[in-house]
């Protein structure tokens, strides 16, 4: 490993680290998984970080790849993986007031991963690209569909998520 | 504010929190060296029943040059053989890389149709040539194995136990081609069944640029 391309992709990496985290959220249910997903990513950050070249954002160019090593690595462990256990705290979703405390918050985004993971690949790759407030252009050039494409998609998806999301709320 | 604008807000909120977690060079070599590991023994589980397979040939043929290392014919044959066999071994274990890397450059960037596309590609091509090894080495594999066996522990040979070796044979055959079928249909019909619905996914709404 070079000290310098090291020092730089190290550098961004740890800084958009997020990214690959909420990818890992997004296409895998059980903890064990994502950690060996998460570690599958870095690795293909790593070595795709010459061909990079800061033509685009880091954290656009992440994104590509970690989506796209997310689905690759999710086709690879399929039927693996084990099945998630529909908990009480996983359907409960606070009613939402202003300043809610940081607890609801958290079963809000947990309500809201639990609704995308009902969700294609392809869906849960456009509404994460969608929720990290990307363009219709970037959602575009990452997932490889027309701007259109994205737009008629997200009115579809934003639609099942709400009746999901509302439906949960409601049990 | 609609459900959706009121999660995506509390989305943005609750990931503000920067991740505890940060990667230094030691912990990156230590992803990266385990992730090479394990990518190899993928590429080794993709063949194992050719490997397997092959790694017995090697043995058995090795073993005849050794214990007939004064009978030129036996000992030229059994080089023949694992001349013919080295190719397909080493073919058979780059594609497996190819596949299990995705694609020739093996790099998962580009946009995501694409690169589901390109997967899809590597692992019909190394499927395709998956296939005609199985139709070609497991045919021979048995032939020489069979013949081998008789020739060495069998008194009279195959001349003398024809119809024996001709049941061994066959044995052989319809053990490797059940053990095979169930592998290709696991490693490659399905996944290439899946990465089919996922490209089928893009282009059901129409048009793709």
């Amino acid at each position: 490993m070079s000290g310098n391309k090291e020092a730089v992709f190290l550098k961004q990496l740890n800084q958009n680290l997020g990214i690959a985290y909420k990818a890992c959220r997004v296409y895998f249910h059980d903890e064990e998984v994502r950690k060996d997903a998460m570690q599958e990513m870095i690795y293909q950050l790593w070595r795709s970080f010459d061909s990079y070249g800061g033509k685009s954002k880091f954290s656009t160019w992440m994104y590509s790849v970690c989506i796209n090593t997310a689905i690759k690595y999710k086709k690879t462990i399929a039927g693996k993986e084990k099945v998630e256990t529909l908990s009480r705290d996983h359907l409960e979703v606070s009613t939402h007031v202003p300043d809610q405390p940081v607890q609801d918050r958290e079963e809000a985004v947990n309500a809201l991963y639990k609704a995308i993971s009902t969700l294609s690949s392809l869906n849960k790759a456009i509404v994460l690209l969608y929720l990290e407030e990307m363009t219709y252009e970037e959602i575009a050039a990452i997932v490889g569909i027309s701007k259109s494409n994205v737009s008629v998609r997200l009115v579809r998806i934003k639609r099942a998520l709400e009746v999901k999301l509302k439906n949960d709320k409601n049990l | 504010m609609n459900v959706l604008d009121h999660f995506k807000a509390e989305w943005k909120a609750q990931h503000q929190i920067p991740e505890k977690q940060e990667y230094d060079r030691a912990s990156l070599k230590h992803t990266v060296k385990s992730c090479v590991q394990k990518h190899r023994k993928m590429v080794i589980q993709y063949f194992r029943v050719n490997l397997l397979l092959q790694l017995l040939i090697y043995l058995l043929l090795s073993y005849v040059i050794v214990a007939h290392r004064f009978d030129p014919v036996m000992v030229m044959a059994s080089v023949a053989g694992i001349v013919l066999y080295i190719p397909f071994t080493v073919f058979l274990y780059k594609r497996a890389q190819e596949v299990i890397s995705g694609g020739p450059n093996g790099e998962a960037t580009g946009a995501l149709y694409g690169y589901l596309q390109e997967t899809r590609r590597a692992l019909l091509r190394f499927y395709r040539f998956k296939k005609l090894s199985d139709v070609i080495l497991v045919p021979l594999s048995c032939t020489i194995g069979t013949y081998l066996t008789f020739a060495l522990f069998i008194p009279g040979g195959i001349r003398g136990s024809i119809y024996l070796a001709l049941t061994v044979f066959v044995l052989t055959l319809i053990s490797c081609y059940v053990t095979i079928g169930t592998e290709n249909r696991e490693k490659f019909r399905k996944p290439l069944q899946q990465l089919k619905e996922l490209t089928d996914e893009f282009s059901e709404m129409g048009s793709i640029y």
